[in-house]
């Protein structure tokens, strides 16, 4: 408080100096907040606060991280576009919470509310099944589809792999039925009790895959899923689509550039971190990161993707 | 067993038993207050573990674990506030006691059995946790849909006085279970709008508004309607016996054996929890009781049917956690991202990698029982004494904590506009003799039923005589038409 005061006068007196002159304050004056889109303890929950310290420490202000839980991330968005674009709201979601449900739900944003500042890790997405079920990789599952008079049926978690079950079912002519479950720990049950064929899963898989008790039949992904890389990528098996699913930043549309180049080199230089590279390897997601301009680019162009695959 | 006696001593050192008492008592006082949730508890404490030691931070959490579950009694009984939604089916029997001036004797009855619930359901998992995992994974969509339909057979058990109006508000809790994103299409349903709704109509709204506001709603009226004559008194009878006798256990001992087991059961299949193992276990108690039970008017064996269930989930449900890397319950799904934090992926290979610190948190399990029993002990006597405050001093610290519990639980005021509503409804139904326990049943079980029944559909392709390849959805269904029948038998009390 006592310390404080001397630096308010301080930038009282700058803030008086500069007044003659168009030039603001230097960004960032205050704490960032990072409202994160699902529960705390969470992967992105986990991911975000890992990252907090580097991104304090590159901005020379706090960073403060809040949960706002909800619909898929779609809560904290709804409030962030309604925040003033100053460049100290940020939300933390994921990839498809702001490139694929706007297109399926009736969200009250779209991809052109934000500003995209940075994303980290990939989401190890794959389709898994019982490998006593004989099945090398995806395409047995397909001519086993061809085959069967009902079709097949798979555990499915979001939306989005229904949209791409559904883009290659039409493809190959073939019967693929989703069957709902609550998340990725229910989609996983449901397929080592055997009672479904094959399941969708971001993440939750990779312990049982790695004891062998389930086999990957293919990654979602451009690459393959790290750990597991003599299973095909669907890209790889012919199938025109692909979701790189991660960890993302975004700020209401319009902050000031100078702030979101602050915000862009602070999430570069936090993508470095081991405690960030730590968790990120915990959770089988790699280190790949993605800012400013790129990330930006690429998620239009999933979103691009993922609209023409419904229509 | 030199690995074991590692485990042991990891879990035995000061630095372990102090974070388990820590836990204990931030459980305990999350437990006691209403609104505080388990699992937001929980999400609070996994960051507060970042620089603990494996064993301390697991041990910790699942000391908050533990006690939440115990302590969500204490409210339920003395203020028909369930600290906890898993406590809700403590209430039924738990504040007609403390009404009774038996305060003191449901407070011990819940943590006696709270403690020996957890304690067997601990047990079972150290020494079965491999068998019986592989025996939950059988359960699929068509199997949960019987023990759904099972379920819901309970709301005629628990109607109260009138079965048409029971089954009224079931079917209203049902129907208002619906509202939020379908489980199949994503399709937003009755939400009017409002992307708060999309995960359906919040639960920890539901039960503090339909349980702890109504009550307090109640009381309210019942202060105005005694104007002018303002009583010092707080509407509970005089404490005249604190004891439970020898006598008190040999009834109880036998629902509270089956409420372990039940309640076992309900943590070892994901998706079932501590809400609906406790609602379950209470109405199977009830129909299974003896001549001279009062289930439903103050009866300690109803106290004990809930409050072991509902402690015998936790441990239960990290069977499936530890054997095939499966949560059986939204607060072992957060224990799960605890253990990553520190390096341990729970799963089939978690015995072969970390066996010292898997025997470790067993041994650290069994202290936190213990400890609760002690810190539960102490707190009750404490506690008993909220009977002797006036309800206008205690009403509007009720209220406060329904408001900030459930603006907690997804930080918008939206949940707590959602309670105030539905404890306004709650008060309604009451008053024209509604019940609001077949509401909160239908509530809780819907999504769940609604799920499984779609997936059921969909891998039998739509066939209804398909039920007969799958033996155990055989075995609950005859169980449900068993229960209906013998409920609906004419001349039954």
């Amino acid at each position: 408080m006592f310390r404080s005061i001397p630096k308010t006068l301080v930038q009282t007196g700058l803030a008086l100096a500069l007044l003659a002159s168009p030039a603001v304050a230097e960004f960032p004056e205050k704490e960032v907040t990072i409202t994160v889109g699902f529960g705390p303890g969470g992967g992105v929950d986990t991911i975000t606060r890992a990252a907090s310290d580097a991104l304090s420490a590159s901005l020379g202000e706090p960073v403060v991280v809040e949960n706002q839980p909800g619909a898929g991330g779609g809560l904290a968005l709804t409030a962030l576009k309604a925040k003033p674009a100053d460049g100290y709201n940020l939300a933390a979601a994921i990839s498809t919470t702001i490139s694929f449900d706007p297109h399926t739900s009736n969200v009250s944003f779209g991809i052109d509310d934000f500003e995209f500042i940075g994303a980290f890790g990939v989401f190890p997405e794959a389709l898994v099944a019982l490998p006593s079920r004989g099945w090398t990789n995806f395409s047995d599952v397909v001519a086993a589809a061809k085959d069967a008079p009902d079709g097949l049926t798979y555990a499915s978690t979001t939306s989005l792999d229904r949209v791409v079950m559904k883009a290659i079912s039409e493809k190959e002519g073939i019967v693929l039925k989703p069957v709902p479950t609550k998340g990725g720990a229910e989609a996983v049950a449901e397929v080592l009790g055997g009672h479904v064929d094959f399941a969708y899963s971001s993440g939750t898989y990779y312990a049982q895959a790695a004891a062998g008790e389930l086999m990957v039949l293919a990654g979602l992904g451009t690459d393959p899923v790290p750990g597991f890389e003599t299973a095909p990528t669907l890209k790889g098996l012919g199938y025109d689509i692909s979701s790189v699913n991660m960890v993302v930043y975004l700020a209401p549309l319009g902050i000031p550039a100078e702030a979101k180049a602050k915000l862009v080199a602070a999430f570069e230089e936090a993508a470095k971190s081991q405690p960030l590279l730590d968790v990120l390897a915990k959770r089988n997601m790699g280190s790949f990161i993605l800012t400013g301009d790129e990330f930006a680019t690429q998620i239009r162009a999933q979103s691009a993707q993922f609209k023409a695959a419904m229509e | 067993m030199e690995i074991f006696l590692e485990g042991a001593a990891d879990a035995l050192t000061l630095a372990s038993i102090v974070s388990v008492i820590g836990g204990i008592l931030l459980g305990y006082l999350v437990g006691v207050l209403p609104g505080l949730s388990r699992p937001a508890a929980l999400s609070v404490a996994v960051p507060l573990t970042y620089s603990m030691s494996p064993i301390g931070a697991i041990a910790f959490l699942v000391g908050v674990t533990k006690a939440s579950a115990a302590g969500g009694a204490t409210g339920a009984i003395l203020l028909n506030t369930p600290g906890e939604p898993s406590s809700t089916a403590t209430t039924f029997d738990g504040y007609p006691l403390a009404k009774k001036g038996q305060a003191t004797r449901a407070l011990k009855t819940a943590l006696y059995s709270s403690v020996f619930g957890d304690l067997v359901a601990t047990l079972v998992l150290i020494l079965l946790a491999a068998s019986l995992a592989r025996f939950a994974l059988k359960m699929g969509p068509v199997e949960m849909t019987s023990v759904m339909i099972f379920a819901l057979s309970f709301i005629a058990a628990l109607s109260g006085t009138s079965l048409s109006r029971g089954i009224i508000s079931g079917v209203l809790g049902l129907f208002l279970s619906t509202v939020g994103l379908d489980p199949e299409s994503a399709t937003p349903r009755m939400t009017f709008g409002f992307i708060e709704l999309f995960d359906g109509i919040p639960l920890i709204a539901a039960t503090v508004g339909m349980l702890a506001f109504t009550e307090m709603l109640v009381q309210v009226q019942a202060l105005f309607a005694a104007k002018g004559k303002i009583s010092a008194t707080s509407g509970f009878a005089p404490e005249t016996d604190k004891n439970l006798r020898f006598s008190d256990l040999k009834r109880v001992f036998p629902v509270t054996l089956r409420a372990t087991g039940i309640g076992i059961g309900a943590g070892i299949i994901p998706g079932l929890g501590p809400t609906i193992g406790a609602l379950l276990s209470y109405a199977i108690n009830k129909r299974l009781a003896r001549p001279g039970d009062t289930y439903g008017e103050g009866d300690l064996k109803g106290v004990a049917a809930s409050e072991a269930a509902d402690n015998a989930v936790l441990p239960a449900s990290l069977i499936p956690l530890f054997a095939i890397g499966l949560p059986g319950s939204v607060s072992a799904a957060i224990l799960v991202s605890a253990f990553m934090l520190h390096g341990v992926q729970p799963g089939p290979l978690v015995f072969d990698q970390h066996p010292r610190l898997i025997y470790g948190i067993y041994v650290s399990m069994i202290v936190a029982s213990l400890v609760m029993l002690m810190v539960g002990r102490l707190g009750l006597t404490l506690f008993a004494r909220v009977t002797l405050v006036p309800p206008r001093l205690i009403i509007p610290f009720v209220v406060l904590f329904c408001v900030i519990g459930t603006y907690l639980e997804r930080d918008t005021a939206f949940s707590v506009f959602a309670m105030l509503a539905l404890g306004f409804l709650g008060f309604a139904m009451q008053r024209y003799g509604y019940s609001v326990v077949t509401f909160l049943i239908g509530f809780v079980i819907g999504p769940l039923f609604e799920l499984s029944l779609r997936q059921a559909l969909i891998v039998t392709n739509h066939s209804p005589l398909a039920v007969f390849d799958h033996p155990i959805a055989v075995g609950f269904l005859l169980a449900a038409l068993a229960a209906i029948v013998l409920f609906l038998r004419p001349g039954r009390q």
